[in-house]
């Protein structure tokens, strides 16, 4: 067993809150060049996927999120944006908005009330 | 944001104790990698499993098959054995069907209706394994020869084993004479045949209406089986099935003399009756007599009175009104009942009755609240045990959604999902992609981060739980209640949680780590 599996288990969540200022969901649309190092089934890097992807002529960005700690979002949607696209952004978005929504109420309410409690 | 980072270490290193301890299965083994899946057990657990396979006869009895914490070959090929008799899956894996099935089939605590067995049990009462449950529950009551060692059974069959089917049928002739079973009944294994062998409780109600059979010499063999029984559930010191003979010295005998298990255990249980409720002679005081089981019912039913008039808040107030002596009594008892609701010790809920009884004498202000307590702390003792090890994997699951940048099952030519651990996220989604496959994916995200977020509820919990304990330190006995009441409520909260996620993706106790793995 490691030596503090607990902790690392905490630390993880932890490092997510470290910016909670924003939230920023983008979803990209295009394609890979087969034999361009991101054509593998699963891939290795987001980063890779996109640099090979960006060199292609279709790549664009269909849509984009972005939630101010305040509560005020901006939406960026691309004219040609199918109804499945927009579908898929709206989950993203709503996914990682109940993600951080989880880790934000486990530090507020058990951590720090532990911290004040004992 | 100030995380409270000595509080933050505080959970972590309590936690990780107690999973040194064992106390909790450790949460960092990877479990759809790992070689055996039930390596994310705490010890208990598998000498648990250990214990229930030997009972059934899937494993020898031998020191070492009862004490070996660690998943043998051997073990395995018992659980397989076991899976495949019973009609559950076969993959080595004691998850909470297989936990289940082998609690109902080896169990005597109350709720043991085989009307409520798992329904691959049910749905067929003649496999091998109801076969084997059944052959050691007629030997538990005394339906064979005590001779006949039960590790050397080999023949389950009802048919092909004479001495099987010659128990089975006197157990049907006892059932019928206490009025267990009607006159007409068949012969068979079907549900009402196992509803009168299975059920403790209806057996010593029926034995406490039947004073003449308790008497006759000639049922002695099975009326003293189930008061074995009854002993083994309140945590006397006796042993089920073949009766224990061992020599004694009394402080006003000259001489050793021959005394059984049971009827120390008989000499005990009076003597924590009151005075007025004891026997008069020696004799019905070390022998199994109809007044055994009338105590037995009486106190059961006087247990019942008051479930319904929970008063915790009176609690605290009754024990601070104790005698020091009396309190560290108490803190010592509780301290030992957190341990085993932890260990999933399966006698726990008699074993507290017992206490209750013991703990009556010395302290003479009626304490029906700290009984009543005490049955909702043992209550959901089997709870805690069946849903702890599903919590650390719903953890480590929501973890490792958390830790892999890539959503697992992310194609290049389909779609791919990416998030930090801020959460922030991007997808790629490639043009030449089918709806469907997108689909199947975002489906995916959004179930692995139900189980991210029922994660990060439980550990929520497990801090208030350690908040409690940090507190009942400080606090002492009356603490210790409150942390035993939190860590029950735990159990009904996780559950609940459990509930949730199971609801909206249907988690599997062994899951795959994507659904795009083979």
């Amino acid at each position: 067993m490691a030596k503090s599996d607990f902790k690392n288990v905490l630390s993880n969540i932890a490092e997510g809150i470290k910016d909670l200022s924003s939230l920023e969901v983008v979803t990209y649309k295009g394609t890979i060049s087969i034999g361009g190092g991101a054509d593998g089934v699963v891939p290795d890097k987001f980063d890779n996927i996109i640099k090979n992807a960006k060199a292609q002529p279709d790549f664009k960005i269909s849509a984009c999120t972005y939630v101010a700690l305040d509560g005020d979002t901006q939406v960026f949607y691309d004219q040609e944006i199918t109804p499945a696209e927009m579908e898929a952004h709206h989950d993203l978005v709503d996914i990682a908005r109940q993600n951080r929504q989880a880790v934000v109420d486990l530090f507020k309410d058990a951590i720090l009330d532990l911290a004040t409690g004992i | 944001m100030d995380l409270g980072q000595n509080a933050y270490d505080f959970l972590a290193s309590s936690l990780d104790e107690a999973c040194k301890g064992g106390h909790l299965p450790n949460p960092s083994l990877k479990i759809a990698a790992a070689e055996d899946n039930n390596s994310v057990d705490a010890d208990a657990y598998i000498l648990a499993i250990r214990s229930r396979l030997i009972d059934l006869g899937y494993l020898g009895e031998s020191k070492d098959n009862r004490s070996n914490i660690s998943l043998d070959k051997k073990l395995k090929n018992a659980i397989r054995k076991f899976q495949q008799e019973a009609g559950l899956k076969n993959d080595a894996w004691v998850g909470r069907k297989t936990w289940g099935a082998l609690q109902q089939l080896v169990g005597f605590e109350d709720g043991q209706d085989p009307d409520n067995w798992r329904r691959e049990l049910k749905e067929n009462l003649a496999q091998p394994a109801i076969l084997r449950a059944v052959y050691l529950r007629l030997y538990a009551l005394g339906f064979f020869e005590w001779s006949k060692k039960l590790h050397f059974r080999r023949d389950f069959s009802l048919k092909s084993n004479i001495d099987f089917k010659s128990a089975f049928k006197a157990f049907l002739e006892t059932a019928r004479k206490i009025g267990l079973l009607e006159k007409s009944t068949a012969p068979v294994i079907n549900r009402t045949t196992l509803r009168a062998l299975y059920q403790q409780d209806k057996i010593i109600h029926a034995l406490n209406r039947n004073p003449n059979f308790v008497l006759d010499k000639q049922n002695k063999k099975f009326v003293e089986a189930v008061a074995r029984i009854e002993f083994w559930l309140l945590g006397f010191n006796v042993n089920v099935g073949n009766p224990r003979i061992l020599l004694r010295k009394r402080e006003d005998h000259k001489f050793r003399e021959k005394a059984t298990l049971l009827s120390l255990a008989l000499e005990e249980f009076w003597q924590q009756q009151p005075v007025e409720e004891r026997p008069k002679s020696k004799w019905d005081k070390e022998n199994v007599t109809p007044k055994f089981f009338k105590q037995l019912v009486a106190l059961e039913e006087e247990e019942d009175q008051n479930t319904e008039n929970f008063a915790e808040q009176n609690l605290i107030k009754r024990i601070n009104k104790f005698s020091k002596t009396e309190q560290d009594m108490l803190e010592n008892r509780l301290k030992n009942i957190a341990t085993s609701v932890w260990d999933g010790v399966k006698r726990v809920f008699r074993w507290i009755k017992r206490f209750i009884k013991k703990i009556k004498k010395v302290v003479k202000t009626a304490l029906n609240e700290i009984k009543n307590i005490a049955r909702f702390i043992a209550g959901r003792a089997a709870e805690i045990f069946g849903t702890v090890k599903k919590v650390f994997e719903i953890i480590y699951r929501g973890t490792v959604y958390l830790r892999k940048a890539l959503l697992p099952g992310s194609d290049a030519q389909k779609i791919v999902i990416y998030h930090d651990k801020d959460f922030d996220t991007a997808a790629f989604l490639n043009a030449r992609a089918e709806s469907h496959t997108i689909k199947h994916l975002l489906d995916y995200n959004h179930r692995e981060s139900v189980c991210f977020r029922a994660a990060c509820r439980i550990l929520g919990h497990l801090v208030a739980i350690l908040k409690r304990v940090a507190q009942a330190i400080i606090a002492g006995v009356g603490g210790w209640f409150l942390a035993l009441l939190a860590l029950t409520r735990l159990a009904v909260r996780i559950k609940e949680i459990i509930e949730e996620v199971e609801l909206v993706q249907s988690f599997k106790l062994k899951s795959e780590s994507s659904p795009f793995a083979n």
